[in-house]
């Protein structure tokens, strides 16, 4: 038997939006001063490391909309990550611009979204993660089999972007053309939840019921929640392919989507700066067994390090930071009333 | 070296009844992606948790006992005890040192915690053993008979013997016998099944050592039918977490059932459309199923931690 619940009319205060709230300065000051350390302590390789970052990192924050505001569990963000770098690469095979191509991997990434979505945004979490999942076995497939449009399971070479005269085959101008769209849509998540679209999808997140109830019109939001999401992959992929100057059918693979889901809740699902840190975790873990001289245990340690890491801060990164910030206000609390 | 694309091989094999040849095929194969779905299901019954390891532990099974069979020549079924032995204290590992430490209210982190054993679990066998797929033994596949125009071999035989005995050995145990009541008791509570003088901690490694069992069977099972490598597994546990996710975790007969249907869907596929259909057909049959399926059928009783 399914329960009714009635619909309330939405309320003034849900009809008008509250006043926008950019971060604070010093949260810009210190992302700011993070995102300056390549350019002034990094060498070619890991420009290029911390270019892949921030395209990953786009892509993480999608998820993060998607699963850590709305609730709602996607195992296709590494397909979606796909959809941007094939639509990018399909485009640039036509002769056509940057600005072209990031219509339409804007576009690409949307209507498969809705495709994906309409039906089936009415199932529960994890159902919705099974359809993400076939969704994203169909993709690979695709891409395997389609060889004169996609190079197969071969990959194909991706030409690199030039924008402004910046040459993404060049780390220092990758990391640069990476870093012009990841500041935006950074700002554009983190003050999401000062929104009302955010809101609501965080009304849906805690409970549906609730959110009905207080006239939240659910498969709008979630329907949102999902292009958004696919669109934060499809730039995060065809900046990616920008990036790396190639593309293969195993970089958007299940794995890919699983590591992604690994990033958003090891750095910490609630947060914005959760799945940056997560994603640099991921990243940077195979670059550290690198570093030290021992590439080959990083098969072996790696994912030990990831089961551990996750046992050990089941809040993610952000939960560490939260909790040391909590700490700092209490002892504050405590020395004034002394 | 043996043909490691056996699957191709029966489906395409003479046969006077080509459907029945069909059928069977998918029974059989359903079956498998059904018994491995048994396991990750008990052990779900206990720790409400998604272990995306449990095709590995049977992996673990498979590939070691291969390699104790033909790189130290052990008869072969000293290598799959040995190798089954090995899947249950992997399994029971994973069960009590890392499964029970995971806190509840956290999802997603069941996902990320097991999924950090796949790698370090594939790992551990790629650098023991190799990265290279190889042939497995056929364990009763070259041995064939004709029954109504079908060849059946006695890998078949035995994959539905046991799939029968233990699905239905399984039902029996959790409806039918006061174990079985202790087993769900402790699963639904086991502070108060604890304090009715259930032996909870027993309790749970014994689902354990079963469900490392059973993943060590499929396995093996599975590896005879096509070969062993260090990620074959990947693709039966999908299958069979995509049939658990579709029936629901919480109910017995229903997913089982699904996981069957996928296999016999998936084999009709192939002999249809041709060997590369087989995986796209099974998920856009998945994405249609559950896009057009009444949400009374979808709701979940109990929704999983991840």
């Amino acid at each position: 038997m399914t329960t009714q619940i009635r619909q309330l009319p939405a309320t003034p205060s849900m009809m008008s939006p509250p006043p926008a709230r950019w971060p604070h300065l010093s949260t810009v000051v210190i992302v700011g001063l993070i995102a300056a350390v390549p350019l002034v302590f990094f060498g070619d390789y890991w420009m290029f490391v911390a270019a892949k970052i921030l395209a990953f990192g786009i892509a993480a924050m999608g998820l993060q909309i998607l699963y850590g505001r709305a609730g709602l569990m996607s195992l296709a963000q590494g397909a979606f990550m796909g959809v941007g770098a094939y639509a990018g690469y399909l485009v640039a095979q036509s002769g056509l611009g940057p600005g072209i191509q990031l219509l339409a991997v804007i576009g690409a990434a949307s209507l498969v979204a809705l495709i994906v979505g309409l039906p089936t945004l009415r199932l529960s979490p994890l159902r919705l993660a099974i359809v993400t999942l076939a969704f994203g076995e169909l993709f690979n497939w695709l891409l395997i089999n389609s060889t004169e449009w996609t190079g197969g399971s071969q990959g194909a070479p991706v030409e690199p972007l030039i924008i402004f005269g910046f040459d993404t085959s060049y780390p220092l101008d990758a990391y640069l053309v990476a870093l012009a769209f990841a500041v935006p849509l950074t700002l554009f998540a983190l003050n999401l939840g000062q929104t009302h679209l955010g809101r609501r999808m965080m009304a849906i997140r805690d409970s549906e019921m609730a959110a009905v109830s207080v006239g939240v019109f659910i498969p709008k939001t979630k329907i949102i929640a999902f292009v958004l999401s696919a669109v934060f992959g499809g730039i995060g992929g065809w900046l990616y392919s920008a990036t790396t100057g190639f593309i293969a059918p195993p970089d958007f693979d299940l794995f890919a989507s699983v590591f992604l889901l690994a990033a958003v809740v090891i750095g910490g699902s609630r947060s914005v700066a959760g799945a940056w840190m997560g994603t640099a975790f991921i990243v940077l873990l195979p670059e550290g067994f690198n570093l030290i001289g021992q590439p080959n245990l990083y098969a072996l340690a790696g994912g030990l390090l990831l089961a551990t890491t996750a046992l050990l801060l089941p809040d993610g990164f952000s939960g560490v930071f939260a909790h040391i910030k909590s700490l700092i206000t209490r002892m504050r609390a405590q020395e004034d009333r002394a | 070296m043996k043909s490691t694309n056996r699957k191709e091989r029966w489906i395409t094999v003479e046969s006077s009844n080509p459907f029945g040849q069909l059928i069977l095929g998918g029974l059989t194969s359903g079956l498998l992606y059904a018994l491995l779905l048994l396991g990750f299901m008990v052990v779900f019954q206990v720790s409400k948790t998604v272990n995306f390891a449990f095709g590995q532990v049977g992996m673990v099974a498979a590939f070691s006992a291969w390699f104790f069979w033909s790189s130290l020549g052990l008869p072969l079924p000293v290598a799959i005890g040995i190798g089954a032995i090995l899947a249950v204290v992997v399994n029971s590992a994973i069960g009590i040192i890392v499964i029970t430490k995971i806190p509840a209210g956290r999802p997603g982190l069941d996902l990320v915690v097991t999924l950090g054993i796949f790698l370090f679990l594939t790992a551990v066998m790629q650098l023991l053993i190799d990265a290279n797929a190889h042939a497995f033994p056929s364990l009763g596949g070259d041995k064939r008979t004709v029954l109504g125009g079908v060849v059946v071999n006695a890998n078949d035989v035995a994959i539905m013997v046991l799939g029968v005995f233990v699905i239905g050995g399984v039902y029996v145990l959790f409806s039918r016998t006061t174990l079985g009541m202790e087993l769900r008791a402790s699963a639904e509570n086991a502070d108060i099944a604890a304090s009715a003088g259930v032996n909870v901690r027993l309790l749970r490694l014994g689902t354990w050592t079963f469900a490392g069992l059973l993943a060590a069977l499929v396995a093996v099972l599975v590896a005879s039918r096509l070969s062993v490598d260090a990620f074959y597994m990947t693709p039966v546990l999908i299958k069979a977490f995509v049939a658990g996710m579709i029936g629901g975790m919480d109910r017995f007969f229903a997913p089982l059932v699904i996981a069957i249907g996928i296999g016999v869907y998936e084999a009709l596929a192939i002999f249809i459309w041709g060997s590369s259909a087989g995986t796209p057909a099974v998920f856009l049959l998945i994405i249609i199923a559950l896009a057009v399926m009444p949400k009374r059928f979808t709701a979940a009783r109990h929704e999983v931690r991840a």
